[in-house]
């Protein structure tokens, strides 16, 4: 009797069970499982990512859309040393399978294949047109893109306009020529003593394509080492440093602080990234200035006003989201990667840091309401890409090295500052990776 | 008399010059503590010394997210606690390693004789002389062959291996210091050689361990490269870690481009369990023995 | 294979364990004092050893970081060597570096030694100098350049705030002064482990060995050279050493202050390694300056012993 209850008990449930199965698997399938990872820097950029609740969002449209479970483990990586972890990670293959990416690795990166070919996704989608043109070309090695760039932060002038008004210089300000920059800090030099009227660039290699000048000839593959406008370059520091003294060479020797030196109205110009305008002068940034926008006026970086120089220019970088080579899933992946670039975290994070949008549809929100955001979205239009080509980090590092090391503290005039760099790097570089542009000879 | 005469006068300027010596001294050490100090209180910490008006101690409530730091493009230190709590696994779990391991070999490599031991003596300080930045990817290779990714107790394995060879002298030098006669005399009571190990040997290089454990819980607290390949996760990080991805945040220089605040306050939080572990072996620190170097290679 | 099976199986095991555990209680641990050495050699070994062999067989190829040559990397023999040799670079930092250590050496040796003797002497405030003294060792390395950062700047620095105060002009310490800067704040927290190894030390001295020197009215100078040095000798050398190590492992003041710069005069070779195998991605050659340092270290190390002996 007991035996026979139990049994009976015992196929009951078991059909229950089984029956519930068999309803469950015909009725509702049970979504795919798949874990990626999306490698970041820690701090900042991960605390944007989750307050935003990209990764959520992104798992809900998975499992609605394509019926797949996301699982995205976040690697993060501290923001000092991250390109060297970064590098290190791609070097051991522990990468994650979405990276953030700085655009001065990706060459290296793609050469060694550890970035995946991103052209065949980005010719499909339909946001990739809406992308600023000097972003496109910043992911874009040999014809093949290998990365979707997030952010940009060009060089732009700031310049005091209180410090303006007392030396008498109309207005909004905006030069033409390296001239008239010249001309503005030394009205300021003489008029307001005892500040630095121009801290004259941020980086070094701008002034060579404001001449009007390229430092690498995609056609042959050789940097050039001499040339007309790297000789300007070196004439705008030499001009600026010694032979008009409109800076004092401690200004870069000692590395002053020039955001703090520009809060405290001490320095009138100064060329910097976009960035120091929410993160130093912004409020409640360590340097606050009040009012910034009465006191603070900003301008595009001229052309040398040489033939054949640009009107205006700078010169932009670009942090990137890129896919590893080796991810498992590629295409869930792509997926992710097209959530976070999607336009309205790109506002919210240009707004915030203000480093400035990669897409022109991405100008929403907040974002487009900041006279200064909308303003700089300009300079995108006048920016060069830095050129991607391994190698060049050694190039800048050695252009550099000559103003710093001989054009500054030695005052050695722009022609031997070419003739010590043109050695230089034909010594770094390798003799067949350099050439001279006439009238010039190596 | 001639000689007295001259200590009579030297005698009190020497002890003037060494309060001057001592004085410049102290000078040199504290002043950037007291910077830290002060900065530590600062309501806007800046990069230079400003007393502040109002002082303050939002810069503690920053630290463990009760305030948020500022608007806009600003990160926040979320995980301060679980920080603080992975520090101190690293760090005791470091310590552990090398007080124990160190004491074995100290033990062994003091009670021991044969031929080549001055030679693994002095091999072990050399051991580690190539600069860590050129092992760093064989190193992370091999942590990654390890499974040590993301894994506090294999960063403090990591650092023990680099604190070993130190404290392995400073161990062997205590146990030397022991005499042989004590541990025979206790053999001779009937302990047998293991009992005599635990209740001779051990009490009486109860300071060298009290050293070695204050050496490497420093190592261990305080390490960033170590962490800085094998962490992973933000859950996981060390504080050493993130001071570096939450106060040295805004692109540009490395250097000025720091939340000095924030940054003072949990140096000195961070410098706590140093001082305490310091309080406890204080008595024992001025007492380090060394091995001697007896080496002939 | 039987016998093998046979030797491993459980009861064998046991019987080892056993007899392992009988000669441990009746007194033959000695036969097992060896092994206690295996852990801390295992240890030092895989993580030191091994990464050191490994950094070596890579200062022979052509490794790169980043590019195609990371996985597609050649033998290339001594080219690295060879080509460091030609380097002025190289030979500009190897001079730097000496300069920086012998330097920091110096400073470090002496404010450990200077405070080693106030902390055991006989002041009042000695208990009290001690705490001041271990203050800096207790501040987290990732926050110490950052202090100095701040404390050396040109013209908000607190440091040329103080020098104005007493009425000094302004000092270019990070230009002009960059490596006496480097070495200040490497010295900074660097003193302590001297301090204590030589404060033992200098505990460890019997009284007695002073009270004759008062009987026999014996100059200072005569007490530290024929006293005080000879009894600290060990101690002190050991000391040398492991500051020298330190010294030129560590380059994270010369990254954060001045890369390298002014005219790579303070370009020390960790830092050059660093910047050949990171900034450069060569790898490959960024090794062989290691393994250079790591040679210069072992035969300074080896001479210091050797000089110690003949002391």
């Amino acid at each position: 009797m007991s035996i026979s209850i139990k049994l009976l008990v015992l196929i009951i449930v078991a059909i229950v069970i089984i029956a519930g199965g068999l309803y469950y698997y015909f009725y509702i399938l049970p979504p795919k499982k798949i874990k990626i990872s999306l490698y970041t820097k820690a701090g900042l950029w991960a605390d944007f990512i989750r307050e935003t609740k990209i990764i959520e969002k992104f798992r809900e449209r998975m499992l609605r859309e394509k019926n797949i479970d996301v699982e995205v483990e976040m690697i993060t990586r501290p923001h000092k040393g991250y390109r060297d972890t970064l590098v290190a990670d791609l070097a051991a293959g522990t990468v994650g399978d979405v990276i953030w990416i700085g655009d001065t690795e990706i060459p290296g990166s793609a050469e060694a294949g550890h970035l995946l070919d991103l052209t065949p996704y980005v010719t499909k989608w339909d946001r990739w047109k809406k992308f600023f043109p000097v972003g496109k070309k910043l992911v874009t090695v040999k014809g093949k893109v290998y990365a979707v760039p997030f952010e940009t932060a060009p060089l732009v002038i700031f310049y005091r306009k209180d410090i303006f008004e007392r030396a008498g210089i109309p207005i909004p300000w905006q030069p033409e020529s390296w001239e008239d920059i010249y001309e503005a800090a030394r009205i300021i030099k003489e008029k307001v003593p005892d500040i630095v009227p121009i801290n004259p660039m941020y980086g070094i290699e701008l002034p060579i394509f404001a001449a009007g000048g390229i430092i690498y000839d995609p056609k042959d593959g050789k940097f050039i080492v001499k040339s007309d406008a790297i000789l300007a370059c070196f004439k705008y520091y030499y001009e600026v440093f010694h032979a008009r003294k409109l800076a004092p060479v401690e200004l870069w020797l000692e590395k002053w602080d020039t955001r703090k030196y520009f809060q405290e109205a001490k320095l009138a110009i100064t060329v910097d990234g976009t960035w120091c305008w929410r993160e130093k002068w912004g409020p409640g940034m360590p340097y606050e200035i009040r009012d910034i926008e009465k006191v603070v006026g900003y301008a595009l970086f001229p052309g040398s006003g040489a033939p054949g120089a640009p009107k205006y220019i700078s010169l932009t970088g670009a942090y990137c989201y890129a896919i590893w080579a080796k991810s498992k899933h590629k295409d869930i992946a792509w997926e992710l990667l097209k959530e976070l670039v999607k336009p309205e975290y790109m506002a919210e994070w240009g707004y915030r840091t203000s480093h400035l949008v990669t897409a022109e549809d991405a100008m929403i929100g907040k974002y487009a309401e900041d006279p200064f955001l909308k303003w700089a979205a300009e300079v995108l239009k006048h920016s060069l890409p830095k050129p991607l080509i391994p190698g060049v980090k050694k190039y800048l590092t050695l252009l550099k090295r000559v103003v710093i090391d001989y054009l500054l503290p030695e005052a050695k005039t722009p022609e031997e500052c070419m003739d010590i760099f043109a050695e230089m790097a034909t010594k770094e570089l390798g003799a067949d990776k350099v050439k001279a542009l006439p009238p010039y000879k190596l | 008399m001639y000689k007295g005469f001259l200590k009579n006068i030297t005698e009190p300027s020497l002890e003037v010059l060494r309060y001057v010596i001592l004085i410049a001294m102290l000078f040199y050490i504290l002043t950037p503590l007291v910077w830290l100090f002060i900065t530590t209180f600062h309501p806007r910490g800046g990069p230079y010394l400003e007393i502040p008006e109002k002082p303050t101690l939002e810069n503690f409530l920053i630290l463990f997210g009760i305030v948020k730091m500022r608007v806009g493009a600003a990160a926040h230190p979320v995980y301060m606690h679980k920080w603080l709590l992975n520090s101190f696994i690293i760090a005791i779990t470091t310590m552990i390693i090398v007080v124990v391991l160190s004491a074995m070999a100290g033990y062994a490599l003091s009670r021991l004789k044969f031929r080549g031991k001055s030679i693994l003596m002095a091999s072990l300080l050399i051991i580690g002389f190539m600069p860590t930045i050129a092992k760093l990817l064989p190193l992370y290779k091999l942590c990654i062959m390890l499974g040590f990714i993301n894994n506090l107790i294999g960063v403090a394995i990591v650092v023990a291996s680099g604190a070993l060879p130190v404290q392995i002298w400073i161990m062997k030098g205590f146990f030397d210091h022991i005499p042989r006669d004590l541990e025979e005399q206790a053999w001779i009571f009937g302990c047998s050689k293991l009992s005599a190990l635990f209740r001779v040997v051990m009490p009486a290089a109860g300071p060298g361990l009290m050293v070695v454990a204050f050496f490497s819980f420093l190592a261990g607290w305080g390490n960033f490269t170590v962490p800085l390949i094998l962490i992973r996760t933000e859950t996981l990080f060390p504080v050493s870690l993130g001071i570096a991805s939450v106060f040295l945040h805004h692109p540009g220089e490395i250097g000025l481009a720091v939340e000095y605040g924030p940054l003072c306050a949990l140096s000195l939080i961070y410098a706590l369990p140093s001082i305490i572990l310091y309080y406890l072996t204080r008595r024992y620190l001025m007492h380090i023995k060394l091995a001697r170097i007896e080496v002939g290679v | 294979m039987l016998k093998l099976i046979k030797f491993f199986s459980l009861s064998n095991i046991y019987k080892l364990l056993h007899r392992v555990l009988r000669d441990i209680k009746s007194g033959l641990i000695d036969i097992y004092l060896p092994l206690f050495l295996v852990p801390a050699l295992t240890l030092l070994i895989v993580f030191q050893l091994i990464p050191t062999i490994w950094a070596i067989w890579y200062s022979f190829t052509d490794i790169e970081l980043l590019g195609r040559k990371l996985f597609e990397y050649n033998f290339i023999g001594f080219e690295n060597y060879s080509d460091l040799g030609e380097d002025p670079i190289f030979w500009k930092s190897m001079s730097v570096t000496m300069e920086y250590c012998i330097y920091s050496l110096v400073i470090r040796f002496t404010i450990g030694l200077a405070a080693a003797f106030y902390i055991t002497s006989k002041m009042r405030i000695a208990k009290y100098i001690v705490a001041l003294l271990l203050l800096p060792y207790t501040i987290p390395g990732t926050v110490i350049p950052y202090i100095w950062l701040s404390m050396l700047d040109t013209r908000y620095g607190t440091l040329n705030r103080l020098l104005s105060l007493v009425g000094l002009p302004p000092q270019s310490w990070v230009y002009r002064r960059a490596m006496e800067s480097v070495i200040m704040i490497n010295c900074w927290a660097g003193y302590i482990m001297a301090m204590l190894i030589l404060a033992s030390a200098l505990k460890s001295i019997p009284e007695e060995y002073y009270e004759v020197c008062e009987i026999y009215g014996a100059s200072r100078l005569f007490r530290f050279l024929h006293i005080t040095l000879p009894l600290i000798k060990y101690p002190l050398i050991l000391c040398i050493i492991l500051i020298f190590k330190e010294d030129i492992d560590d380059f994270t003041y010369v990254y954060m202050f001045t890369e390298g710069g002014p005219h790579y005069r303070t370009e020390l070779l960790s830092l050059y390694a660093y910047h050949k195998a990171f900034a450069y991605y060569e790898l490959g050659y960024g090794c062989a300056v290691g393994v250079i340092v790591a040679i210069i270290v072992f035969l300074l190390t080896l001479a210091q012993i050797k000089l110690s002996r003949i002391a």
